[in-house]
């Protein structure tokens, strides 16, 4: 989970604290969260990511690092088998999108919704390197989660 | 006789008597397995009512109370309204009755003992020492008295309700609270009011309609029995209780696409057809006129399970059905048609009639929308009767339940379903799917309805065997009274029978008629319908094939369906004005969604509020195939409110679309209202997209391949850093 100083720091508003409900969630989830899955932010401290992005970034300054995780209370998707992407910049998200699709090979009538920061949908149409310029976290990677629907009964 | 509040106030006085003999009865009840559940846990048991021995269940209302009921440690505030309600069922049926409990974690109980006590009148309540016994309240039921010799597998004849505070009692500990080591807080007064007028209210304004009816007559008596079990159900699904609804009186509520205000009606200076077409009232008739499905149970064995119930697991594909309804009703009778329970006669309550029995729940073809073709259709997605949907899924499967039901019913070729997929509408794959051959000739539904609509009798009276045909499909299993039957049908269908015929037609009439009543007896209407339908094209439709048409314009209506998903835990606050504003158009019908493990059909709001239909409420299935089944099970009179803050984020956006002008309208509107304002970041919700689906596929296809061979070419791995490995290349 994101440290509390980057959510008030970051400039976009799917990071900015919304709402208290929001907050407590965030708390709730973390109780329930059973997998033993762990985020990529707890597997590396704050610095070495930094550093990561900046070799990559110096070695291939068209594309976008992005990290793309599994929605944690997540259980129709399967699990990428890698997390770490290097995206070009100027592929849109719907295309993004429909790359993860075919990694998994998800039939089209399976859900899949890409969450920036865990908080909201972005815009298909749009190009990653701007998605990346507004939503792109402290340590230079973009975050992306991935989940389908919930279920009712 | 119904237990009024006065009774409850008065019988709580022989609680301590009464809860010591309920409590060693229950004894044995503590012994056994019951399931811990969490407090933010909904029942997801299925009911099998006359074999399992445990039924847990877990109802909250304020959403504030289920965080705080995660944490054992914490204790719930009194001014919230949690009640956590567990359900137990004694092992032993055989002499003694059936026991329930219905209890919530700790403080107040209100229990409802076996029926063979007797009803000693004691003093006052003792609340003052605090103990076990004194904080618990018990309510004695008399009318269940009588039944208990003969008593129904499933009739709880006793209910033990426990409500209030949370914080000593918790989720596992059920079964160790016996030992008395527990001493549970004293009710305050005012849980004891709440579960009081808790039961009162449903006694007295419960949904079904004998409410009002008292006395000692054996229907009153199985008005209780099916009391009961309707309360159990309630608060084993969660469906709140029927307390009134308030809508502030300062703004006004929206409910798809209509507004109202409650302004108007209760002051004068308003002018009378204002207060009638935006008046509470009018709310009120718009809000009953919409088709309200919920669980059913005893209905006909569903495919591949030895379920004949939805409950606790067919919510989602009750509210999908509702949404439906909706479209059909308005494809068939237009968005100002209003349900009028005291008519049972004209064209549009026939036409009203048809669309419920077909979301009838029952296998026959003539119900192409219940839930047994639903259930068999979620089969091609991986889920199983029992199972828990989601929206999208909901989606999917009532685009085939339709394309299917179709075939058997010339009517629901007028109409078809899109499913957005990744939350983009491909223009091209609209237009597609809704451009077909003419659709004036299709079905029969429309030209009844088109008698009501246009001036009767001006554009119908050409094809008076087909409108007859029509009146028969409707009452499908109804034997052979054929004459009465066919006058009946001409007098629904024509109001100017002189108009009509010409003696032949009328010959033909007869004969259609008799062959399609036949025929559905056999239950093989398929073919009747794909016969007559083709005959009639045979007959009629040589004018109309090729040509574009006039009137449909070779337009299917079609209801698009946008599964989305506005946020990752809980619903993104940027979105409520969107979907506010959804509610105001008039294309949209509804939103299929919930709260969460709960679904909700939304229909409109008032501030911050959504209006919703909810399905959790058990109700026996009604035999769809008979003529004249009651349709009073099908509607609402009491809308419901929910904050939009409490909206599961998963949801899925309804759209119809009656002509291609609409469509047309659709894309020239809509991406204004689903774009949250926030500068910097107007991503709508879903997006219109020119072209065709798998066009944009293969295009993404290509980009991926060709930059996976680029990303391949500085892939000369000794001049990379050890970190990049881990990348993929994209």
């Amino acid at each position: 989970m994101r440290p509390q100083t980057n959510m008030t720091t970051c400039n976009c508003v799917f990071c900015c604290k919304t709402s208290s409900v929001g907050d407590k969630l965030d708390n709730w989830s973390i109780n329930t969260h059973t997998s033993d899955y762990r985020p990529f932010k707890q597997i590396k401290t704050f610095a070495s990511r930094k550093q990561e992005v900046a070799n990559i970034r110096s070695k291939f300054p068209n594309k976008i690092p992005v990290i793309v995780e599994r929605y944690a209370k997540e259980t129709n998707l399967p699990i990428l088998d890698k997390t770490k992407f290097l995206v070009p910049q100027e592929l849109t998200m719907s295309q993004f999108v429909t790359i993860l699709r075919n990694r998994m090979q998800l039939q089209s009538t399976m859900t899949f919704y890409l969450l920036v920061n865990n908080r909201s949908l972005v815009s298909l149409s749009r190009p990653l390197s701007e998605v990346y310029r507004e939503c792109h976290d402290d340590d230079g990677f973009l975050y992306v989660t991935y989940a389908s629907q919930e279920v009712f009964g | 006789m119904i237990p009024s509040l006065q009774s409850v106030a008065v019988k709580h006085a022989s609680s301590r008597h009464q809860h010591r003999r309920a409590s060693s009865g229950s004894q044995d009840l503590r012994n056994q397995t019951v399931l811990p559940i969490h407090m933010a846990q909904e029942c997801t048991e299925a009911p099998r009512w006359p074999c399992d021995s445990v039924y847990v269940a877990n109802y909250f209302e304020e959403p504030t109370s289920r965080h705080v009921g995660e944490q054992p440690g914490l204790p719930t505030g009194p001014s919230s309204k949690l009640a956590r309600v567990r359900l137990c069922k004694s092992p032993t049926s055989n002499h003694e009755c059936n026991k329930y409990f219905v209890r919530t974690a700790g403080g107040m109980s209100v229990s409802v003992p076996e029926a063979e006590h007797k009803q000693t009148p004691l003093p006052a309540p003792q609340l003052e020492d605090g103990t076990l016994e004194n904080s618990d309240v018990a309510v004695r039921m008399p009318a269940t008295k009588s039944r208990t010799s003969h008593t129904n597998s499933y009739l709880p004849i006793s209910v033990e309700l426990i409500g209030g505070r949370g914080q000593t009692s918790m989720p596992g500990d059920g079964n160790k609270s016996s030992s008395s080591t527990k001493v549970r807080s004293l009710p305050p007064s005012h849980t004891l009011a709440m579960s009081a007028s808790f039961i009162k209210s449903y006694f007295s304004s419960g949904p079904e309609k004998q409410s009002k009816s008292a006395g000692s007559t054996p229907e009153s008596e199985t008005s209780v029995k099916t009391k009961m079990l309707g309360l159990w159900n309630n608060v084993k699904y969660g469906w709140a209780v029927n307390l009134k609804t308030n809508f502030s009186r300062d703004s006004p509520v929206y409910l798809l696409g209509c507004v109202y205000h409650k302004c108007l009606g209760e002051d004068e200076d308003n002018s009378e057809e204002e207060v009638e077409r935006h008046g509470m009232e009018a709310f009120k008739e718009h809000f009953h006129s919409l088709v309200w499905c919920t669980y059913r149970r005893q209905f006909a064995t569903l495919q591949d399970s030895s379920l004949t119930t939805d409950c606790g697991w067919g919510c989602m594909l009750r509210t999908g059905q509702m949404m439906l309804a909706h479209s059909l009703i308005r494809h068939f009778l237009t968005r100002d048609w209003r349900y009028n329970k005291n008519s049972t006669q004209g064209a549009d309550n026939l036409i009203h009639r048809c669309i419920v029995r077909w979301l009838g729940d029952s296998p026959s073809p003539h119900c192409p929308l219940s839930l047994h073709n639903l259930v068999h259709f979620g089969q091609k997605l991986g889920k199983k009767a029992g199972d828990w949907y989601g929206p999208a899924s909901v989606a999917y499967i009532f685009k085939d339940a339709v394309e299917m039901g179709s075939k058997y019913i010339p009517d629901l070729q007028r109409i078809c379903i899109y499913v957005a997929q990744d939350c983009a509408v491909y223009i091209q794959d609209v237009l597609d799917l809704c451009f077909t051959s003419c659709v004036c000739n299709k079905g029969n539904l429309i030209k009844l309805a088109k008698d009501i609509h246009l001036k009767p009798g001006s554009s119908s009276s050409l094809y008076p065997d087909e409108r007859s045909l029509a009146a028969m499909d409707l009452a499908p299993s109804h034997t052979l009274k054929k004459d009465t039957k066919a006058s009946e049908a001409k007098y629904y269908c024509n109001e100017k029978p002189g108009q009509n015929d010409d003696g032949r037609s009328a010959a033909e009439v007869s004969i259609n008629g008799r062959k399609s009543t036949k025929e559905s007896q056999k239950e093989t209407s398929s073919d009747t319908h794909d016969k007559s339908s083709t005959d009639e094209e045979k007959k009629l439709g040589s004018g109309h094939s090729k040509e574009p048409c006039a009137v449909c314009d070779n337009w299917r209506s079609v209801l698009i369906m946008v599964p989305v998903r506005l946020g990752g835990e809980a619903l993104n606050p940027i979105y409520a004005p969107c979907l506010y504003s959804l509610f105001t158009h008039e294309l949209c019908v509804g939103i299929i969604g919930g709260r969460p493990k709960h679904s909700l059909y939304f229909v409109g709001f008032q501030e911050d509020s959504l209006i919703h239909l909810d399905p959790h409420l058990c109700q026996d299935a009604v035999m769809v195939t008979q003529s004249n089944f009651n349709l009073s099970s099908y509607h609402c009179c009491s809308p419901r409110k929910m904050a939009l803050s409490r909206m599961d984020p998963s949801a899925t956006l309804g759209f119809y679309c009656h002509s291609r002008m609409d469509f047309l309208r659709l894309m020239e509107e809509i991406p204004e209202l689903i774009t949250p304002k926030q500068p910097g970041f107007e991503y709508p919700i879903f997006e219109f997209v020119d072209g065709r689906c798998e066009d944009s596929d293969a295009c993404t296809r290509q980009v991926s391949t060709e930059d996976e061979m680029a990303a391949c070419l500085p892939g000369d791995t000794p001049l990379l850093p050890q970190d990049s490995e881990e990348f993929v290349f994209l």
